[in-house]
This record gives structure tokens, C-alpha cells and sequence, in this order.
């Protein structure tokens, strides 16, 4: 950042910068006690702006994980509304999981389940009907135009 | 604020950066006093510009930066660079309407024009030419001043010419050692401040364009 456009007038330009350029020469303590002799208390001001910067920061931090409690509320009214499938009979259960496992309801839901669980045979009723409630929930999040009320695979 | 500038901020080495941001601004206000306006001092001699000093402008650069009032993109520019260019900003804001009002009220008169201000550019705008022809009063004035102390008279001469001390010693054929240089540099630069801060020669003779 060049100051020296200020200034117009050769003969003044070049006093200022044989007044000025020699601070770049300084080490660190003697560039601050430059500052002090021309009436700075730059250890406050480096105190107070560290402050400042940790201040702000933190801030940030809390904004954030405000934001993130605001979205596992949000996620938490989403899951109460979502349909629920520990409610339903074992055939409905059956029949649902069955679909996601062929394929009917998407490639994603179908790859989830065969990566997750190497023998789908061996898992519970209980355990297919969470699985499902996971997923009504996965879906209602994705989708953009969701509306009020419950939705099922 | 985004993560990567956040990260940059926060692992930024204040104890450097702030001596730098302060000795800027600071050096900015003197500047200015070349430009008509004057600048007063504070309780510890800190040039003011509208009563703030050096360090509330470099602390109020670093505010607007962290609450996103300033924008950085640290590909382009350094947080050094872009925390001066807010200061720079900042200090012209506060003092441009101060300026502009200055401006008005300089009479310009084209016949007077100086030779210098034509030789260094060949097509200078209206504000340059009074910047220069204001400049190259006060800094007149200001030798004048010192013209009764021989020594840094001299080496004021000098440095028109030269910040090398051993140059200075040899322009002034020995007269000012080297080793003076210091001292000499402290004795001018205290001498200027107290010049740029005497409110009444900026409004009673120069602005009016009186030579």
C-alpha cells in the first residue's frame, strides 16, 4: 500500500520517505518502542486487539452452534411427524422392506441397506421397522417441498 | 466470515502486525497534513485526525474486517495489505469533507503555475496541481522555520536528496556524520509534527493561496 501518491511535491516526497523508511529496518521491541516515543501504548493496543479478534471468533462459534441446536429442533419436529412404522403390522413392515431392498424406492436407500447389513435375512421386524422410520425421516429432510403431515415411502 | 479467513485471523501474529498497521496510520495523518489538513495532537503527542489517533483507526480497520463490514479476498492481498487499504479508507472518509471544503476555497490561479508541477507530469489534474503548489508552500514555510537552526537545515536539504546517511555525509562534505543521522532525524520529525499540528498557519495563509 503506497502513501507517497499524497504527496505532490518532489523535494517533501522524498524528506517524508527518508523519515519514514528507516521503521522497516527495525526489529520487533524497537519498532514498538518507536511507537511508544511517538505517544503509543502498542502493548495495549496488541492486548486489545487480540481481545477483539478471540471475542469475535467465539461469537461466531456460539452463532454456529446455535444454528446447529435450531436444526436438530427442527429435525426432531420433522421425525415426530414422519410416518412410523414400529406402529404397523409385521406384513406392512415386510412388504416396505422388501420393496427398499429391491430397488423400488431408489438405488440410494437400496446400496445403504446392502452395505449396512451383509445378511438382510437375519434382522428383526423391530429392527426393519427402524430402519424404515430412519429413512421416512432421511426423506422428509431431503425433501424441498415437503408438506405438513405424515408421508410414507 | 468464512472458515479459511477466520482461520487466517485468528492465527495471525498480532504483536507484528499491529506496530505495522499503527506506524501506517499514524504516517497517513502526517500526510494529510501536507494536504491542507491539520492535524492536532494528543495527550501523548499521537497525531489526531477528528480526535482518533494511529491506533483507533488501525483497531477500527481490524472491527470491520472481523464483523464482515470489509471484505478480504486473501488470494489477491495479505491481511497487512488489506487492513491498510481499510485504514486508508477509513481516514480519508473521515477527512474528505474537511478536504473538499479546503479545496473550495484555494482560488486557484493557472499564470502561477510552477515549473516543477509541469515537469513531473506532463498533464496533472486541478487537484494535483493545488496539492503541489499547497505542498511546496507549507514545506517552504517549514524550512524557513528551521532555517535558523543551521545544522538540520542542512540536513533537511539533504534529504530531498538522499535517506543514506553516509550520502548525507558526503552531500553535506562531512558536516553531518553519519552517526548524527539519528539524532537529527528524531530532532526533524518532532520539529514537523509540531509545524503540521499549528492549526492557524493551514487557514490563515495557505489556504488562501497567499504566497
Amino acid at each position: 500500500m503506497n502513501i507517497n501518491t499524497d504527496i505532490k511535491y518532489e523535494p517533501l516526497k522524498n524528506v517524508l520517505y527518508a523519515l519514514e523508511y528507516d521503521f522497516s529496518l527495525l526489529d520487533d521491541e524497537e519498532k514498538k518502542q518507536n511507537l511508544r516515543e511517538r505517544g503509543f501504548d502498542i502493548d495495549a493496543s496488541i492486548a486489545n486487539v487480540k481481545k477483539m479478534v478471540n471475542n469475535a471468533l467465539q461469537e461466531k462459534r456460539i452463532t454456529w452452534k446455535e444454528k446447529a441446536q435450531q436444526n436438530l429442533v427442527q429435525l426432531n419436529e420433522k421425525a415426530g411427524k414422519a410416518f412410523k412404522w414400529v406402529n404397523q403390522s409385521y406384513e406392512e413392515i415386510e412388504e416396505a422392506f422388501g420393496a427398499v431392498v429391491s430397488g423400488k424406492y431408489g438405488l440410494q436407500p437400496q446400496l445403504q441397506l446392502r452395505g449396512a447389513w451383509k445378511n438382510l435375512k437375519e434382522l428383526s421386524i423391530k429392527d426393519k421397522a427402524a430402519i424404515l422410520d430412519s429413512i421416512e425421516i432421511l426423506k422428509m429432510s431431503d425433501s424441498e417441498d415437503e408438506k405438513d403431515g405424515q408421508t410414507k415411502i | 466470515m468464512d472458515d479459511d479467513i477466520e482461520k487466517l485471523i485468528n492465527e495471525a501474529n498480532w504483536d507484528k502486525l499491529m506496530p505495522e498497521l499503527v506506524n501506517y496510520a499514524d504516517n497517513l495523518i502526517r500526510r494529510y497534513g501536507w494536504r491542507g489538513f491539520s492535524p492536532r495532537k494528543g495527550p501523548r503527542g499521537q497525531l489526531l485526525a477528528n480526535d482518533k489517533n494511529a491506533d483507533d483507526f488501525s483497531q477500527e480497520a481490524i472491527r470491520r474486517l472481523l464483523d464482515g463490514r470489509r471484505k478480504w479476498n486473501p488470494d489477491k492481498v495479505d491481511l497487512l495489505g488489506v487492513l491498510k487499504g481499510i485504514i486508508k479508507s477509513i481516514i480519508s472518509s473521515e477527512l474528505k469533507s474537511l478536504e473538499n471544503q479546503m479545496l473550495k476555497d484555494w482560488v486557484e490561479d493557472p499564470n502561477k503555475l510552477d515549473p516543477i508541477s509541469k515537469a513531473a507530469d506532463p498533464n496533472p489534474t486541478t487537484d494535483v496541481l493545488l496539492d503541489r503548489k499547497f505542498q511546496r508552500q507549507t514545506y517552504e514555510a517549514f524550512k524557513e522555520l528551521v532555517s535558523n537552526d543551521a545544522e538540520l537545515s542542512n540536513y533537511l536539504e539533504a534529504l530531498e536528496l538522499t535517506h543514506l546517511p553516509r550520502e548525507i555525509e558526503e552531500l553535506t562534505k562531512g558536516e553531518i556524520k553519519a552517526t548524527r543521522a539519528y539524532e537529527l532525524k528524531r530532532k526533524l520529525k518532532s520539529k514537523l509534527d509540531t509545524f503540521l499540528t499549528k492549526s492557524d498557519f493551514h487557514n490563515n495563509n495557505l489556504i488562501r493561496g497567499e504566497d
